[in-house]
């Protein structure tokens, strides 16, 4: 489900999105392309997509005309998990939206803390894997701390292989498993 | 979330849950010795609870070092020495025999047995046991041991228990999950501890009674060790991140385990009555599952600091790590058998985790199993055999094989649980 989420904002151009405030990031950096700052619209729902270079634009759904009936504006906040790929805690450029979003969110409520969460698939040792699930717990936390985020903020947690999203013993099950899960 | 956890002292007993077992002889067992047990029927037999003969048969074929005469095979079933006719046992290709009584004395029962050399046509040693009828099945296992010890040479394992964690999900999708012990043949289950989150990782204390194991009840992983008879807890390590992989050192002092309070995981030696630490490596690679060497002098875990996972091996004091495994691209979960020649591991060959076993002295590595999700390897008290986890697609089961890769046993496996991650104990005295 977030899988199909997350590959449809790559879809979206910027075209759709004229009129409105936009924010977009480029090499980690936000630009203000017109309306107000990220952090005053944080308690705001915003619409996230990033354009076919991969910028990510960020749009306060409050102004209004963002509610165009071609573009998706599901609030990337209510994403909460991120994937990885096998053996890997490296995070993904397609995560990296819904990672900002968050990251936004939690400097505007400094005083908010979250959870992550991280996880592993059913292969390999589970001493290993509870490793690996904080590897990827660690790799979100830099993340949110480079982009402005504080530490106290931010606690980990690795459930190794013992809690899976997915119960199956199969490659679709595997790829949800993998994972971290911002737990609020 | 709610936390359900539940301390039960060793007067709650489960009997009779389960054993399902299936066995698969690998290929025809050479060198096993046939031998007939007569079963222990007399007068009085339908007031014994427990099939004495059953136990003993079961115990010695799961062994793999035995086959057993089935009893529709055999002429005449005595029941003493003086009964025998030795030249129907010797045309049946029996090396030896064994005869017994089951009976019931008060509130207690007396078995009998006799183990008899069929070529020396003379007895081999017979003992007889008073038991309470909850007793019942470890006096066969005490029997099976006695045989195993005088036919093998070698100690029997039959009277030792095995730990493992079964996870639960109830209507309401939550799972239970607990930590339980079993004797080795998957009877008299016993609950050690309940909880709503993870338990991982049971260690058995050198000399049976306590076990030490990783809990998330608080939201952080931490290491307990429980006595077994009372039921009282330690916490002995919560640090912040990981807290995982306890192992016991031989003397029973103190654990090897993985903190990555510093940063990354890696191998640590906590002295249990002080809490003093020592840490044993430093990489940013992932080190981690640290098992002692039986002469406490070396530990030997697993690291991808080299690409792939494999085993090192270090200094107990610390010092600089040596790889041990280069064949193959993953090796790790190292565990030392008792008598510190073999080291069985999880190895990947073909995307498949299988049991291994590294025979120290050749430096030689042989699958022992065909995966594909085996796991959590565990000695026996005697090393002949490997209990491990084994998932498939239904089920996830205990297993077992023999060293020598030819009996290979699905042994504990339940309907609607989960169970994994095998532990045996050492032999209780």
């Amino acid at each position: 489900m977030y899988i199909r989420f997350i590959a449809l904002f790559t879809l979206i151009t910027t075209t759709l999105l004229t009129g409105c405030a936009e924010y977009v990031v480029k090499d980690g950096e936000v630009e203000v392309a017109g309306g107000m700052p990220i952090g005053g619209r944080s308690k705001d729902a915003q619409a996230i997509a990033t354009d076919r270079r991969g910028n990510l634009i960020i749009q306060p759904s409050s102004t209004g005309t963002s509610q165009s009936e071609n573009l998706i504006t599901t609030d990337p906040l209510t994403v909460k998990v991120i994937l990885f790929d096998f053996d890997s805690s490296s995070i993904r450029p397609s995560s990296e939206a819904v990672l900002l979003a968050h990251s936004h969110h939690l400097t505007a409520n400094s005083q908010t803390q979250v959870t992550l969460e991280g996880h592993a698939d059913e292969r390999g040792t589970r001493e290993y894997n509870l490793a690996l699930g904080e590897q990827r717990a660690l790799a979100v936390k830099q993340f949110l701390m480079d982009h402005g985020v504080a530490e106290t903020q931010l606690q980990t947690l690795s459930y190794g292989e013992e809690r899976p999203a997915n119960a199956g013993s199969n490659e679709s099950a595997w790829e949800l498993n993998r994972r971290v899960e911002l737990a609020y | 979330m709610n936390l359900l956890l539940i301390l039960i002292t060793s007067t709650f007993w489960y009997t009779n849950v389960l054993a399902d077992m299936t066995i698969k002889i690998q290929e025809g067992i050479r060198g096993a010795i046939p031998i007939a047990i007569v079963p222990f029927t007399n007068a009085e037999s339908e007031t014994v609870p427990e099939k004495v003969d059953a136990i003993i048969a079961a115990d010695l074929i799961r062994s793999g070092r035995f086959t057993i005469l089935p009893e529709q095979d055999m002429f005449n079933l005595p029941n003493a020495m003086e009964d025998i006719d030795f030249r129907e046992w010797r045309i049946l290709g029996q090396d030896a025999l064994i005869i017994g009584k089951a009976l019931k004395r008060g509130n207690n029962y007396k078995v009998q047995f006799e183990l008899i050399d069929i070529l020396k046509k003379e007895q081999v040693v017979a003992y007889e046991l008073t038991v309470s009828k909850a007793s019942l099945r470890s006096a066969a296992h005490t029997i099976a041991d006695i045989v195993y010890e005088k036919m093998t040479g070698t100690r029997g394992a039959f009277s030792t228990r095995i730990a493992y964690i079964t996870e639960d999900i109830n209507e309401s999708g939550t799972s239970q999950i607990s930590l339980k012990i079993s004797d080795a043949d998957g009877f008299n289950q016993q609950t050690i501890v309940e909880s709503n989150e993870p338990l991982m990782s049971p260690a058995w204390s050198p000399d049976g009674k306590k076990i030490a194991y990783v809990s998330f009840e608080n939201k952080q992983q931490t290491i307990f060790v429980q006595d077994l008879s009372t039921g009282n807890r330690k916490q002995v390590s919560a640090y912040p991140g990981i807290n995982s992989a306890p192992d016991w050192s031989p003397d029973g002092r103190k654990l090897a385990l993985v903190l990555s309070k510093d940063g990354d995981p890696e191998i640590y030696v906590l002295n249990i009555a002080d809490g003093k630490l020592t840490r044993i490596t430093e990489n940013v690679a992932i080190d981690t599952e640290p098992t002692w060497s039986p002469d406490e002098k070396t530990l030997i875990f697993t690291s991808d600091r080299g690409g792939s996972r494999q085993l090192y091996k270090v200094n107990a004091n610390g010092g600089e790590a040596k790889r041990l495994t280069f064949k193959g691209d993953y090796n790790a979960a190292p565990v030392f058998s008792k008598d510190g020649n073999f080291i069985a591991l999880v190895t990947r060959h073909d995307g498949k985790f299988k049991i291994g076993l590294l025979n120290l002295a050749r430096n030689s590595l042989q699958e022992l199993t065909t995966g594909p999700l085996d796991e959590s390897p565990s000695f026996t008290a005697n090393s002949s055999i490997i209990v491990y986890g084994a998932k498939t697609l239904e089920h996830n089961t205990l297993s077992a094989v023999s060293i020598d890769g030819r009996v290979q046993q699905n042994f504990l496996k339940f309907d609607k649980e989960k169970v994994r991650e095998p532990i045996c104990s050492p032999t209780i005295n």
